[in-house]
């Protein structure tokens, strides 16, 4: 890489890194998958930075990216993962803390993994709806009954703490 | 949904604070450079014959020769729209030569291709209502979309189409369970004693499926689920009976997948007997996803990191290649021509020995190819686009 182009790299990296870091931890709730996350999704915008950088929303497309790492499943696999679920699933409400950051932690992890993905990529990243819809292939229809329904779970958390 | 409720909400998850990290920017810009420099990774492997493999990444020039005729980027150009910008062919120089057939989706139903055989007649799918719902499988056969009737065990979970084959079968799951399907009908694929989970990964042309079963517990077996035995299935034979995964089956039965899960990359030949496939020094680990007659490809670990790799081996003669700089292979045809790519940016396509660029209808595009035909020319995937108005993402490229 040119070296102006490698300035702007990793001047854009040291700058997002904490965001990103944050964003992986949330989505996938350990530290140590969160780092393998980060640094994949680091690489891969390494060897894909005159694209990355030339898109519309730079912050967009690396954001599609670690959310891809994020659903790897077998590496094949990951765009199998399904945003919805049956009604009527349950899910055991957590015991929350009173510390407010473990409370939305654990809150966030006792969701579907598709509202726990459509709440950290829109409230966390700033995605759009359709930038969201787009990185998690699937329609903004679904990404807006994902967040309704995050939202749903999260609103007793939000509500306490006010 | 209130702003206050969006500001309490963006305020909150801001202040998570993951434990520390073992990112180093400086590391991952070394490896960025060195997979940028190399233009031939020279290893010695010894394949279980003692042949010395001979493994070479080809693509240091492609990758140096793009990068360094493209502009560098500007921070103008950071700014959000939501018109597509220009056919990539025409930007990028190292397009492959090919048209876009971009498939129409079933009325009501937004498609998402899963699965394509490698003749490029049938490509599979989940379907999105929309609403948040998910519809039925969508089945395309010559370009025209069909909805499948699936029984209503199915219809109440969330599924996954997980392969189709070159006559039409597909083999789906769900959280639960896994089924055929054939001749319009679906028929649970049993259970392997000792476990409780159903995974199947790929489908040949008579309809045998392979893939994996697995529990909660830790232990997992490869499996085949033989078309003209309906109710059975049977183990795949393992060295010490080790676990493994199957991910793929040609026309011949040769099947494809991984010791552990990608602890090393697997074929069993036709007759049932194993063997792993080689992986030279500098990697570990690997999984084949698609074989076709002598011709293996999926990846191989960079020892050290949990980066993976694009690989190619050669059945016959127990050569590898490794392509250090691209993404796994995901499907390969008798002659060697193989794709690859993990959506984030162009899919590529190998073939008379170069690597060129798969891009999407849209510029930007998330390209993932699933299969390429015996002439290299028909390849069917999907192509994301972040713009809602670039069309279907479901494509045959035509090359």
């Amino acid at each position: 890489m040119r070296s102006d182009a490698e300035g702007e790299y990793v001047e854009y990296v040291k700058a997002r890194l904490p965001r990103l870091r944050q964003a992986a931890y949330l989505l996938c709730g350990d530290a140590h998958r969160a780092d393998d996350i980060v640094s994949g999704t680091l690489l891969a915008l390494y060897r894909h930075w005159s694209r990355a950088a030339a898109s519309n929303n730079l912050n967009a497309y690396v954001h599609r990216m670690l959310v891809h790492r994020y659903l790897d499943e077998k590496r094949l696999r990951w765009s199998r993962v399904v945003l919805t679920a049956p009604d009527g699933v349950d899910r055991a409400s957590p015991e929350f803390d009173i510390d407010d950051r473990t409370d939305i932690e654990s809150a966030l992890r006792s969701l579907p993994s598709g509202q726990r993905a459509v709440l950290v990529l829109r409230y966390l990243c700033d995605l759009s709806v359709e930038e969201t819809a787009g990185a998690l292939h699937c329609s903004t229809g679904n990404v807006k009954a994902q967040t309704s329904r995050g939202l749903a779970a999260l609103r007793p958390l939000l509500a306490r703490i006010g | 949904m209130e702003d206050h409720e969006y500001e309490s909400l963006s305020a909150l998850l801001r202040t998570v604070d993951p434990p520390p990290t073992s990112v180093s920017v400086d590391a991952i810009l070394d490896a960025g450079r060195r997979g940028a420099r190399r233009r031939r990774v020279m290893a010695t492997a010894a394949a279980a014959s003692g042949i010395a493999i001979v493994l070479f990444g080809a693509v240091g020039a492609v990758a140096l020769t793009r990068q360094g005729t493209q502009a560098p980027p500007s921070t103008a150009s950071h700014k959000v729209s939501t018109t597509p910008t220009a056919i990539p062919s025409v930007t990028d120089p190292n397009a492959a030569n090919c048209t876009i057939q971009q498939l129409p989706s079933p009325p009501g139903a937004m498609g998402d291709m899963m699965a394509a055989d490698p003749t490029g007649r049938f490509q599979a799918g989940q379907t999105d209502l929309g609403d948040g719902n998910q519809g039925k499988p969508v089945l395309w056969t010559d370009g025209v979309p069909t909805l499948l009737t699936v029984p209503k065990a199915i219809m109440d979970t969330t599924y996954s189409i997980n392969a189709v084959s070159s006559n039409g079968d597909l083999a789906l799951s769900t959280a639960s369970s896994a089924y055929r399907y054939h001749d319009g009908k679906f028929t649970k694929l049993s259970r392997l004693a000792g476990f409780s989970n159903n995974a199947p990964s790929g489908i040949a042309p008579n309809g045998d499926i392979v893939g994996w079963v697995d529990s909660d517990g830790s232990a997992f077996a490869a499996v085949v689920w033989p078309a003209d035995q309906p109710g059975s299935v049977r183990k795949l034979a393992t060295p010490h009976g080790r676990s493994a995964e199957a991910m793929a089956i040609d026309a011949d039965g040769a099947i494809g997948g991984s010791l552990g899960d990608g602890g090393a990359p697997f074929v069993w030949s036709a007759n049932g007997q194993g063997h792993e496939l080689a992986v030279p020094s500098g990697y570990q680990g690997g999984m084949v996803f698609s074989l076709s007659g002598d011709w293996a490809v999926g990846w191989v670990g960079v020892k050290g990191s949990t980066q993976v790799v694009g690989a190619r081996w050669n059945l016959a003669t127990g050569n590898v290649n490794v392509y250090a700089d691209q993404d796994e292979a995901l499907a390969v045809n008798a002659h060697g021509d193989f794709v690859g790519g993990l959506g984030d940016s162009t899919g590529y396509l190998f073939r008379d020995g170069t690597f060129k660029d798969l891009p999407g209808p849209a510029y930007g595009s998330e390209v993932t190819p699933r299969s390429i035909s015996a002439d290299g020319k028909t390849i069917a995937g999907t192509a994301y686009s972040a713009s809602s108005n670039a069309g279907s993402p479901n494509v045959i490229w035509h090359c």
